[in-house]
């Protein structure tokens, strides 16, 4: 049984930029970032999705939880290096060597330190252009659920990029 | 700052404060310049992470990605029969109300309207932008169909909407749209019958009248705006 339906694959198809760059907004280079949308068109197109779900909003829901997967993949094979046949890549890579790259480098390096969780919520807000409503479907959590993690993420952030900055934050 | 506060300017910088609550904050940044100074410093982390993302070629899809799509089979579209109801004569009415109505027996095709076209009816999506609410008086669109918005109203999942008026070749409905992603969808659309004058109306039938009150009921996160307030919003490209 194909997994789209027509109207899903051009809609599927009209938003592969748009995905392309949530993948890179959470992976931090290009090449992590093809290879999660790869992983994520396979899944759409191998489980399919329901009849009546809208594509675009279903494929970044695929997405983040391919991305999850990933993270929690690596966490496994950084705490049990033995396990791991493969060689890790380590280095930087060329592409972050140009300034705007680098610019990206720094900004995917400051959310790496972010929970998963804050990063989707300021990641789909702040980089995709998502409302509070459309996050709120994509993670499958309630609207004032992002609006919390997107302040905390925010502040976050600030204290990353302003270290020695002043604090003027109560609570956590 | 309190944790409050910060999400009070989380939400003020996304536009998804409510209208008086975005008011009441606009006063006191006036008045608290450490709120003031908060505030450029999230809107500096905000713009720094904006940009680093901006890029074109972020969203550059490999073309083996975008064949393995175009090649996929694709299963035939459901027949229309679990969406048959309101939402069906929506799509049936709003296909009437801009002209573009092929085939009146083609439900599926009707269907295919509510989920494609008529997201895309950028005439009345523009003029919902700009235009101020009000009781008498059309603004036309350049189709022909005339639109009056009536009213605004903040919903609960954060997004504006905008009840309207929308004439055509003497059949009048009335419908609700929603902003998001900077354009404006109709979420219910129903018709409506002269009584008399050119100004006013009253529904075709109850059952109709119901679809937009119960839309309004359902979703309406306060009262709708008062004119000053709406026109603050307009101005702020409803943010």
């Amino acid at each position: 049984m194909p997994a789209l339906s027509d109207l899903q694959r051009e809609v599927l198809l009209a938003g592969l930029g748009g995905l392309r760059k949530f993948c890179y907004s959470l992976t931090g280079n290009a090449a992590d970032a093809d290879d999660l949308l790869q992983t994520t068109v396979e899944r759409l197109l191998d489980k399919g999705m329901p009849e009546d779900a809208h594509a675009a909003k279903w494929a970044y829901r695929v997405c983040k939880n391919a991305w999850i997967d990933e993270i929690r993949s690596r966490q496994v094979r950084h705490r049990y290096p033995h396990l791991v046949a493969e060689h890790e890549e380590v280095s930087p890579s060329a592409e972050q060597t140009a300034s705007g790259e680098r610019q990206i480098a720094a900004v995917s390096n400051a959310m790496d330190q972010l929970p998963k969780e804050q990063r989707l919520a300021l990641t789909l807000v702040t980089i995709e252009g998502k409302t509070y409503a459309e996050a709120a479907e994509i993670l499958e959590v309630p609207v004032g659920t992002i609006m919390s993690r997107i302040a905390r993420a925010r502040r976050n952030l600030m204290g990353l990029f302003e270290p020695s900055g002043e604090t003027e934050y109560g609570g956590q | 700052m309190t944790e409050q506060d910060n999400e009070l300017l989380s939400q003020y910088l996304d536009g998804e404060l409510a209208a008086p609550a975005a008011q009441s904050l606009r006063q006191r940044l006036i008045a608290e310049p450490q709120l003031r100074r908060a505030l450029e410093r999230l809107r500096a982390v905000d713009n720094r992470v904006k940009n680093a993302f901006e890029a074109p070629a972020l969203e550059a899809v490999p073309q083996h990605v975008v064949n393995m799509v175009q090649n996929a089979a694709t299963r035939p579209e459901r027949s229309s029969h679990k969406r048959a109801g309101w939402g069906l004569a929506i799509a049936a009415s709003l296909l009437v109300a801009t002209g573009l109505l092929m085939n009146p027996e083609s439900s599926q095709q009707s269907v295919d309207y509510m989920t494609t076209v008529a997201a895309q009816d950028s005439l009345l999506s523009q003029l919902l932008e700009h235009s101020a609410s009000r009781g008498e008086g059309w603004d036309t669109l350049d189709d022909g169909r005339q639109v009056r918005p009536l009213l605004s109203f903040a919903s609960m999942d954060g997004s504006w909407c905008r009840e309207y008026l929308m004439s055509n070749e003497g059949t009048t409905w009335r419908g609700v749209a929603c902003r998001t992603d900077n354009a404006w969808t109709t979420q219910v659309l129903s018709p409506e019958q002269a009584s008399g004058s050119s100004n006013e109306y009253r529904p075709a039938g109850a059952v109709s009248a119901d679809q937009v009150t119960s839309f309004i009921d359902a979703h309406a996160a306060a009262i709708a705006l008062s004119l000053k307030e709406e026109a603050s919003v307009i101005a702020s490209k409803w943010r």
